[in-house]
């Protein structure tokens, strides 16, 4: 770590960034809204161009000051959380629209762009982007791909990396560099690989450890002209995952604008709130919401098709769940404290994770062992149907005053067993990496990858583990 | 006292220490401290769909620091609650450059209060002796003046029909904004309840503020005082009149400290003019179409505004120039997240250039577009805002500039 004449020499030179160094000031950059530790910044820095973040990044490398990266700060993977101090470079200053092509169908933004605002621009032309998080009026689209967001648009996009064209970013010795066809002078971007390996894919879902993305191209795609949603229920998680992975084999997800998966829990206390007089024993033990997007043709056939391949495995339609909830969730867009707030009006952790559909009925034996194990908190099942397999989120919430320092030890406890039942690691970088051993050659090459681009270890020093 | 303390070393709160935080503030908003997601919808959100274009006008024209969010105020309590030390200087400069607009709290997710903790903590800071120094010599001028606008009185130029009070049917308090510099505003609103054959007593010819804007500043207990001993004589009265006020900060701080439900003025003429029963013919005096621009007001934020059965005075006023085919155009007016036009809160003590780069901001570059509030607080800061006392029109100039009204 830096020493305070470094420190003093780094924060005065950038009369264009405001430096906020009041300790007033540092207290909403310690912790994003995940439930690790927050960390200490001596220093925030709001830089408005690329070259700002350039000449930071380059004077940082040489007096050996730790920089954290942050957008909204609306991650659930500690990434933003300046553990080794230092100075918090916080991008949402940088929200310029910078370029929208058609012909090409692309739109270039600077990393602090919020989601919604972007969706706003583009909707005079009838154009969207791929993936969409749930926290949409807020998260922005640099942090969004520094953390390997998804949500709405997963089960046709998988995630947002694949659905990004190309990046600009500042490496630790302050080059601005372009990746994907981008890359190459003159060219612009429209794909995402240039000469040799996927280098747009290397800072995807990398949390600020090996650049600080700036900019990020992304693909556009025509506004469905109409939406349409369908819930379908299920006896078993077993004969629901069967379903999933049929879907998503014919590639019936082509359509698919949003898909949730719902467990037994999640079912009944909906439609507790909302109808109390029914009894919930007599409700499926899963659900799948399904909204469809596109032509209205389409949809008719691909909504017949999965209502029909449903009822192949026994599924009935699930009309209450879509009156009552998933309807109102998915058109009235209200996003994510919707969809996580039922259970509770409180802080969570929220534990991603990536199974293959099959895995379905293990993911949610191991949510069951958890409740089983810590009742002292809700836990909760958030299930996000993708292109394939599904991406899998624990939420817990907790009461932040009384129940701190059990939080923790539970959520790495549920991480052992997730990685034990074969569920991998996705975003939530700082607490997956704590149990390594499960992916220990693949965090080698990481770690190596690291020392080549950082070699002063100065960008987000312990995110991901490196 | 209880609190909760954080190693610095682990950063995690670490069982009960001494909090920095009084007893009553931490009793009363734990809740808020405690389980704030850090969302940051409180600190910028964009939604459309729900006319969210930012949310704290204070980080979009004073300083881009969360600090001065309504986030800022929540960490900064639970932050002195677990002990940590801070200087209360730095939060009284930020909990004072607050408008106190209540977006923040409107647009929570899981309805937390954030601006409701920095109206805690100002109120703390205040009784502490922190406030920062243009807030305290705001404070005074009101205290020495007995009113928050302390430009020349116009009320020896008001002429009003005074009735037997037994006659009365409203008691009228126009409010200190009304009585600064705009004549015009004052001279409309009596016309029009002239000509709605309303007989009122005038309240206080005398200017006198009722505490609202005392209380902005942090004097909670002495606004209160203010409006009592205002009152006194309403309130002591037999006949219950409607009280009838103009301001709508005077209105909640009239509602929160006496026993009455005050109404406010343009709700009370818009309900007369769009009454079926009323005899009252409107015409418009231009054959040109009239284009308008509605500026919204911070303090009606109530969910009545979107509620059309039980309809706001904003959505009021717009059905009633609807009627009159004049284009509004604002497409979502009125919503619940209208951005402070920077007359409320101490924002205008403290950062008067911020203010009015607020004000200016909201007016339209186009010559023949009116712009109407129905605030005379907003309309008076509008109108200096802009060095014109033609920026901006009260709904009651409007409606008598471009009426005629017969019976």
């Amino acid at each position: 770590m830096a020493d305070k004449k470094n420190r003093s020499s780094l924060l005065s030179n950038w009369p264009d960034s405001p430096t906020f160094e009041d300790p007033i000031d540092l207290l909403p950059f310690q912790r994003d809204a995940s439930v690790v530790e927050k960390g200490f910044p001596e220093a925030v820095i709001q830089p408005k161009s690329s070259s700002a973040v350039g000449e930071i990044l380059r004077q940082a490398n040489h007096d050996r000051v730790p920089v954290y990266v942050r957008g909204a700060g609306t991650m659930y993977a500690g990434g933003a959380n300046p553990h080794a101090g230092g100075i918090v470079m916080d991008l949402s200053g940088m929200e310029q629209l910078l370029e929208i092509d058609l012909d090409r169908g692309i739109v270039v933004v600077e990393a602090g762009t919020k989601f919604v605002a972007l969706l706003e621009a583009l909707k005079p032309l009838g154009q969207t982007v791929g993936i969409v998080p749930l926290t949409g009026p807020t998260a922005t689209i640099g942090g969004a791909v520094s953390s390997h967001a998804l949500g709405t648009g997963s089960p046709r996009h998988q995630s947002m990396g694949d659905c990004v064209a190309g990046l600009e970013v500042v490496l630790v010795d302050g080059t601005v560099v372009r990746t994907g066809s981008a890359g190459c002078s003159g060219a612009g971007f429209f794909q995402r690989y240039c000469i040799g390996p996927d280098l747009t894919g290397l800072f995807i879902g990398a949390e600020a450890t090996l650049g600080v993305i700036t900019a990020v191209c992304l693909w556009l795609y025509p506004l469905p002209e109409s939406r349409e949603t369908l819930c379908l229920g299920f006896q078993d998680p077993l004969t629901a995952s069967k379903y999933l992975s049929a879907v998503q084999s014919c590639e019936l997800t082509r359509n698919m604008w949003y898909g949730g998966g719902y467990e037994s829990g999640a079912i009944n206390a909906r439609v507790s709130a909302a109808r109390p007089d029914l009894d919930v024993g007599s409700l499926p033990k899963f659900c799948v919401g399904i909204e469809l997007g596109g032509k209205q043709d389409e949809i008719n056939y691909d909504r017949a098709r999965l209502i029909a391949l449903g009822s192949d495995y026994g599924s009935k339609s699930f009309e209450l769940f879509d009156e009552i909830y998933f309807q109102k969730l998915r058109l009235e867009e209200t996003y994510w404290y919707s969809f996580a707030g039922y259970f509770t009006r409180s802080r969570c952790a929220l534990l991603m994770c990536s199974l293959p559909s099959n895995k379905l009925p293990q993911f949610l034996n191991c949510l069951q062992s958890m409740r089983e194990k810590y009742e002292q908190f809700v836990w909760g099942g958030a299930l996000v149907i993708c292109r394939r397999g599904l991406h899998g989120g624990v939420v817990t919430f907790y009461d932040e005053k009384n129940q701190w320092e059990e939080i923790m030890p539970a959520v790495s406890d549920a991480v052992k067993q997730f990685t034990n039942a074969g569920i991998v690691p996705y975003k939530s970088g700082k607490i997956w990496s704590k149990n390594s051993a499960h992916f220990k050659n693949y965090q080698h090459l990481l770690g190596m990858i690291k020392k080549g681009v950082d070699p002063r270890g100065i960008l987000s020093p312990g995110n991901l583990g490196v | 006292m209880v609190g909760f303390s954080v190693n610095v070393q682990k950063g995690v709160a670490m069982g009960i220490d001494k909090s920095l935080l009084p007893e009553k503030i931490f009793e009363q908003y734990s809740t808020d401290l405690y389980h704030c997601a850090s969302c940051n919808y409180c600190v910028d959100a964009v939604w459309p769909d729900r006319n969210i274009n930012h949310v704290c006008v204070t980080l979009q024209h004073h300083e881009k620091n969360p600090s001065y969010s309504g986030r800022g105020f929540i960490e900064a309590a639970r932050f002195l609650a677990e002990g940590n030390e801070l200087d209360l200087a730095s939060l009284a400069k930020r909990v004072f450059t607050c408008t106190g607009c209540g977006n923040c709290d409107t647009v929570c997710p899981i309805g937390l209060r954030p601006s409701e903790v920095g109206k805690a903590l100002r109120e703390w800071l205040s009784e502490e002796g922190l406030a920062p120094k243009e807030v305290v010599a705001s404070r005074s001028k009101i205290l020495s003046d007995g009113r928050a606008y302390a430009g020349s009185s116009i009320y020896s130029d008001i002429k009003y029909t005074e009735y037997a009070e037994t006659d009365c049917e409203i008691n009228y308090f126009p409010g200190c904004s009304s009585n600064e510099n705009l004549l015009k505003t004052v001279q409309s609103d009596l016309k029009l309840m002239d000509l709605l054959r309303v007989k009122f007593r005038y309240l206080d010819p005398h200017d006198n503020c009722c505490g609202a804007v005392l209380k902005e500043l942090g004097e909670e207990k002495e606004s209160a005082v203010w409006a009592q001993d205002l009152f006194k004589e309403d309130q002591q009265s037999s006949r219950r009149n409607s009280l009838v006020v103009s301001g709508y900060e005077c209105c909640n701080h009239l509602s929160n400290t006496t026993n009455r439900e005050p109404v406010s003025l343009p709700r009370w003429i818009l309900s007369r003019l769009l009454s079926k029963d009323s005899s009252t013919k409107l015409e418009l005096r231009t054959k040109h179409s009239v284009r308008v621009n509605l500026l919204e007001t911070c303090q009606l934020k109530k969910e009545s505004q979107i509620n059309r059965s039980n309809p706001s005075d904003e959505f009021l006023f717009r059905e009633f120039l609807e009627g009159f085919d004049i284009i509004v155009l604002n497409e979502h007016y009125p919503s619940q997240h209208a951005l402070c036009c920077g007359a409320s809160g101490s924002m205008k003590a403290m950062q008067p250039t911020s203010a009015s780069v607020m004000a200016t901001d909201k007016l339209p570059t186009e010559e023949d577009v009116i712009s109407i509030t129905l605030d005379p607080r907003c309309a008076l800061h509008y109108c200096k805002s802009a060095n014109s006392s033609n920026a901006v029109m009260s709904f009651s100039t409007f409606i008598c500039e471009y009426f005629s009204i017969s019976d």
